[in-house]
């Protein structure tokens, strides 16, 4: 049976931006990433907003929010030095009415707390100046958010990893996690069906939807430990081009239908198109139906129109679909933050399971990739002999 | 059955962009893979060896960045890998090109079958397979989408604009391929496990014995006198109406206005 050193589950943003993180620390050691699908990035990481968050909205000292403040700044220098396209166009959060101002105050003091540079409160007047066709009362300014290439950002990921000597392998879908002595067997099925192993010492779940189903293949009981993904669909819909020129900046509402409140985002993407999105509503488990439903026109354009006065109803015109891996919450609360859990406490020392990685997972990529490597230095690290 | 197998390093296709002020290509950032029909080259060895047996050698001419995809190839299933690289070789065109791998080659082996890609993807001359059957002084068979082998000869389907032709040859052999000749299979862990930790033998313009003198910008005849972008002259209309039926009067009355319809 073949031995590496690591195996990386799942070639979307994160099991890139991880593989390229361990081969760049370790060049020495040998490094195989297993992609079910035909190449990179063709799950959750292709259908996103493509936005780089600032960290403005998760709770202080969570995960999301140092993950996402210290990843920001890696993907701004990853992309300067790769020739990753980006635009920082900067976010501007809005609110509406007196009940908005009080959680736009709010997410301005957890922005300090979390240490988001040059966030900024804006009154009308000054909203006006610089997105004259949005309609707010008040503002929380973002400089540091943008909006990124994501395929060129994942294509730079394993370019790199390959250069510094990682094995990217796909059409090879794992179906049995096993420990035996101090090693995983992995094993895997490849594109003509036949069926092998190969074995490791550091493996990394970032299978993305069907993360669980990796952590339950090692034993893990997904309830007990709440590792249970729901898939939550989310429809973005194109405005028409000639009124994309009407807004500068990525537009996003202080409570966003993705954090369960009810407002829908703004993002101007990196070619000037207007797209709003996404929604949010759950899935089924097994569900891969990216299909955007001309009909749900009307709700996002009801859900909009209070702060989008210029849109009509014929501008919007059905885009993409994306799922998302959600865990479970008590009804109402807000998502659940990143699980990333290095497996010692239920015996499984060198895996380690990323579950519920969703937005801003992006933006989080290079961070978290330092993150998990931090966690299998001690694996990976001691003068064992590489295999 | 003994098969050689050329392949080229080339800019991923679709990162291609020029730099308008020098006219030469922007490598920076740009990722480099196999030359996409070199890949189908490599099908076509890979299950030529499967039904006959035998030895693939995979061959590329590049700077020594190229150990990486002879590194992709022995993931496919590639026995062998030999890199030839020399500063010597830099600005070399299709001549010296085909020069330096029919050294190579020679050095290499005696090979049954050699195959190439029918063009790579960023120079698209089509010439190096044909001048390195040339040079090697045995027949060649170009725009091959099958190949077959009875024990003695080979029988080569050949795609033609007129239609196909099937030709027999006896060995040894250059068989250019077509893409649509086959689906190059995805590289095995297994194999991709044992590429990583092979050693890619390098040999220099003195390891196969050439003349310096016809490599290079010195042994190439031609010039590029100019690469450029060309200039997009035609104009795009984007029809935005209320309704499908204007739309598509106004279309109508548009290509009917530039004489198209």
């Amino acid at each position: 049976m073949d031995r590496v050193d690591s195996i990386i589950i799942g070639g979307g943003v994160i099991g890139l931006a991880i593989a390229y993180e361990l081969s760049q620390r370790w060049p020495d050691k040998s490094i195989l990433l297993l992609e079910k699908e035909a190449t990179f990035g063709k799950g959750l990481s292709s259908r996103t907003s493509e936005v780089i968050h600032s960290g403005v909205y998760y709770p202080t000292d969570s995960l999301k929010a140092k993950l996402c403040v210290s990843g920001n700044r890696l993907l701004y220098e990853f992309c300067n030095k790769w020739k990753v396209p980006y635009n920082k166009i900067g976010k501007l959060i809005i609110a509406q009415d007196d009940k908005d101002i009080e959680t736009l105050e709010f997410l301005f003091r957890q922005a300090v707390a979390n240490e988001v540079p040059s966030t900024r409160l804006l009154n009308s007047d000054d909203i006006t100046k610089i997105e004259p066709n949005i309609k707010a009362q008040a503002a929380l300014c973002c400089p540091t958010s943008g909006i990124v290439d994501s395929h060129k950002l994942m294509a730079s990921l394993a370019q790199g990893a390959k250069q510094n000597g990682a094995m990217l392998v796909y059409k090879q879908e794992v179906f049995g996690i096993r420990m035996q002595s101090s090693e995983y067997i992995i094993d895997f099925i490849d594109e003509n069906g036949d069926k092998s192993s190969v074995a490791c010492r550091a493996l990394v779940n970032a299978a993305g939807l069907t993360a669980d189903r990796i952590a339950s293949m090692a034993g893990i009981n997904v309830d007990e430990a709440g590792y249970r993904i729901y898939r939550c669909k989310g429809e973005y819909f194109a405005i028409t081009n000639r009124k994309a020129a009407m807004v500068n900046n990525l537009i996003f509402p202080v409570s966003i239908r993705e954090l369960k409140g009810p407002g829908i985002p703004l993002i101007k993407d990196l070619k000037g198109r207007l797209r709003l999105g996404p929604d949010a509503h759950y899935a089924s488990s097994t569900s891969t139906d990216y299909s955007v439903q001309p009909g749900n026109a009307a709700y996002f354009y009801k859900t909009v129109s209070s702060y989008l006065t210029f849109l009509e109803l014929a501008d919007l015109q059905p885009d993409i679909a994306g799922l998302r891996p959600r865990l479970l919450v008590p009804c109402g609360s807000p998502p659940r933050d990143f699980i990333i859990c290095h497996e010692i406490e239920r015996n499984l020392p060198g895996f380690v399971n990323l579950i519920g990685i969703e937005s801003p997972g992006i933006t989080c990529c290079l961070s978290l990739a330092r993150y998990v490597s931090e966690m299998l230095e001690a694996i990976l690290l001691p003068k064992q002999e590489c295999f | 059955m003994n098969i050689c197998v050329c392949v080229k390093q080339v800019p991923d296709t679709l990162d291609i962009r020029l730099d308008p002020t020098t006219n030469t290509l922007i490598r920076q950032g740009v990722a480099s893979i196999i030359n996409p029909h070199d890949k189908h080259a490599l099908e076509a060895a890979l299950q030529l060896k499967e039904q006959y047996g035998g030895n693939i050698t995979v061959i590329s001419m590049g700077p020594l960045q190229a150990k990486e995809i002879l590194k992709d190839c022995l993931a496919m299933g590639a026995d062998k890998a030999i890199l030839v690289s020399d500063t010597a070789f830099v600005g070399s065109d299709t001549l010296a090109t085909s020069y330096t791998l029919a050294y190579a080659i020679k050095k290499a082996g005696n090979f049954d079958i050699i195959i190439c890609g029918s063009q790579s993807s960023d120079g698209d001359t089509a010439q190096v397979g044909p001048q390195l059957a040339e040079q090697l002084g045995i027949a060649q068979i170009t725009w091959a989408c099958s190949i077959k082998y009875d024990g003695a000869a080979f029988k080569v389907t050949r795609e033609t604009e007129m239609g196909f032709e099937v030709i027999e040859a006896k060995l040894p052999l250059l068989v250019s391929v077509l893409k649509n000749m086959n689906i190059p299979r995805y590289p095995s862990v297994s194999n991709t496990i044992k590429a990583h930790r092979a050693n890619i033998t390098v040999w220099t313009a003195d390891d196969i014995n050439i003349s310096c003198k016809k490599v290079g910008i010195k042994g190439s005849p031609t010039r590029v006198t100019r690469i450029f972008t060309p200039e997009r002259k035609g104009k795009n209309l984007i029809i935005q109406k209320e309704s499908a039926q204007e739309a598509v009067e106004l279309l109508l009355r548009k290509l009917t206005e530039e004489r198209i319809f």
